[in-house]
């Protein structure tokens, strides 16, 4: 059964993984966008980028909680220097990630309408700020935006029917399921271990979808 | 749907490669789907590229790919897989 301890060590290292797979796949699109002429893909290397700093911002949020829970147990009480940087990184990290949504949407939408994904952005960044939760208004969200995504990989699946855009659908699914997930945990921490593992999943079958483009 | 540039260039190579690595012009015209000036645009700009030679074969003008063009035609076919694998 994961204990919390368990998971605050092991999560920190399915981000790492994750943030190391976006900026792989990120690092490609963006070369493609380079050698093909394609805008849009620059966008969608942009869009991953933007996932993997979010996620080592991530990474460096649960560092410091750790840091804080195993070693020094006053954290509760009030270390306010270390929970301002902890919170920084955590609004770092949303944002980051809103604008990795953002930007793959507007690889999808197309230049002609970039005033939808600016327009979400802006809902996206309101509405968590505003929020009584900012924890679960930033997963609700991300859940919606990653839905549109999928709305678009769908289609593309049901053009094609082949097997790497059903790679890519499912680690969206995946990555879907884990925002699920994060916002079940204010009823169980379980949901917390389950979700980074969606994560992970996610991460790992667009790495496989890469090797397999790139074999 | 309309081929941008990058599209062009890899359907002549890969009508080049398809062939054996040689082919005739008559053919590439015909492969290529492209207007006869334009498609002498692609091949001299190629030839230029050295991704392409002109050489003769039992007295008729051929086209053979060289290894830059096979090289091109991997490494496209692969980011046309990724760009496809999304939609985009």
């Amino acid at each position: 059964m994961a204990t919390v301890l368990w998971l605050l060590k092991e999560d920190i290292l399915f981000e790492f993984v994750a943030a190391i797979i976006a900026l792989i796949i990120g690092v490609y699109g963006i070369r493609i966008s380079r050698y093909a002429k394609r805008r849009k893909m620059l966008f969608l290397g942009a869009g991953f980028i933007l996932f993997s700093l979010g996620l080592y911002a991530r990474v460096g949020f649960d560092m410091l909680i750790e840091v804080e829970l195993l070693n020094r147990l006053d954290f509760l009480l009030g270390h306010h220097h270390m929970l301002l940087t902890a919170k920084a990184l955590l609004v770092l990290y949303m944002f980051l990630t809103y604008s990795g949504y953002l930007t793959i949407l507007l690889s999808f939408f197309g230049e002609r309408d970039v005033y939808i994904p600016v327009l979400m952005m802006l809902f996206a960044v309101l509405a968590t700020l505003t929020s009584g939760n900012m924890y679960i208004a930033f997963h609700i969200i991300s859940l919606i935006l990653i839905g549109l995504i999928i709305l678009h990989l769908w289609k593309n699946y049901k053009k094609s029917h082949g097997t790497n855009p059903c790679i890519v659908l499912l680690s969206f699914v995946s990555l879907l399921l884990a925002q699920l997930c994060f916002i079940l945990v204010w009823f169980s921490i379980v949901f917390y271990y389950i979700a980074n593992m969606f994560v992970l999943l996610g991460y790992l079958l667009l790495l496989s979808m890469l090797i397999r483009v790139l074999k | 749907m309309r081929r941008d540039r990058t599209e062009i260039i890899y359907d002549i190579l890969k009508a080049v490669q398809d062939k054996g690595g040689r082919i005739k012009p008559t053919h590439l015209l015909y492969k290529s789907n492209l207007s006869h000036s334009r498609m002498k645009n692609y091949v001299n700009e190629l030839m230029e590229n050295e991704m392409l030679v002109e050489d003769e074969l039992k007295g008729n003008k051929m086209y053979s790919i060289t290894d830059k063009g096979n090289d091109f035609i991997a490494k496209f076919r692969g980011m046309k897989e990724f760009m496809d694998s999304f939609g985009i």
